[in-house]
């Protein structure tokens, strides 16, 4: 049972181990990017994408206000903001990665 | 639910109003259900992108074909796409919930089934070309 009143089948648990999963993911997945635009010598997006590698690690500590609000039992659900910081997210390695690639084509 | 529930529910300012605005609270199971739906889309979509970012960084140690760039670039705004996606399916499907609708189809799930098969079989012909040639 989960230890949290009147949630049955482990839903808050399950719910934060899947935030935690996807915004660890949202954290590396820039990593690989940043050391190739480094190696390429394309400083402006290797700075910015270590930018967005910090605002994507910023997005894990600010996921402790959805644990909050996943262990009270008063507290209505607003994942909406989260959801988007992810697509955001995504939308940075995916300029970042399509723009790398450009480089790469024309190199 | 408490007091406290039913004070929040008068001052509900939660956004996006065309979501929290209409209907009544789902059952919290179903909207962190609806939750999770959404953040799997968005790991999906973050796999399509790590596809993408391991090409180009391959790419660039590696004498890899030009055209792997391309390839590389399609699979990350595909995962770019499929992303926010990912956000709007989970306003549709969160709306159902409050309203009592019947839930929508997954029609993303159509497009990423489609987009893959384009871009396996783009990768497959262009492979086979460049095998053709060398």
């Amino acid at each position: 049972m989960s230890p949290i009143p009147d949630r049955a089948a482990l839903q808050p648990e399950r719910t934060a181990l899947s935030w935690q999963r996807t915004a660890i993911t949202a954290t590396i997945i820039m990593v690989p990017l940043v050391i190739t635009d480094l190696r390429l010598k394309v400083w402006p997006l290797a700075a910015l994408g270590s930018v967005a590698t910090l605002s994507a690690a910023a997005l894990v500590y600010r996921l402790r206000r959805r644990f909050d609000q996943l262990g009270d039992d008063d507290a209505q659900y607003r994942p909406f903001w989260h959801i988007v910081r992810v697509a955001v997210a995504c939308s940075f390695v995916a300029a970042g990665g399509a723009i790398t690639a450009l480089v790469e084509l024309l190199r | 639910m408490g007091a406290a529930y039913r004070l929040g529910r008068v001052m509900d300012r939660r956004w996006p109003r065309s979501v929290y605005g209409v209907g009544d609270e789902p059952d919290p199971r179903f909207s962190m259900s609806n939750e999770r739906t959404a953040l799997a889309w968005m790991r999906t979509a973050m796999a399509l992108l790590a596809g993408g970012v391991a090409l180009i960084s391959v790419s660039s140690l590696a004498t890899l074909p030009k055209w792997s760039a391309l390839v590389a670039s399609a699979a990350c705004v595909g995962g770019g796409a499929l992303a926010w996606r990912a956000v709007v399916a989970w306003a549709r499907i969160e709306r159902a919930l409050r309203t009592h609708q019947a839930l929508p189809p997954p029609r993303a799930l159509v497009s990423l089934a489609g987009g893959v098969i384009v871009l396996a079989g783009l990768t497959l012909v262009l492979s086979l070309v460049q095998l053709l040639r060398s």
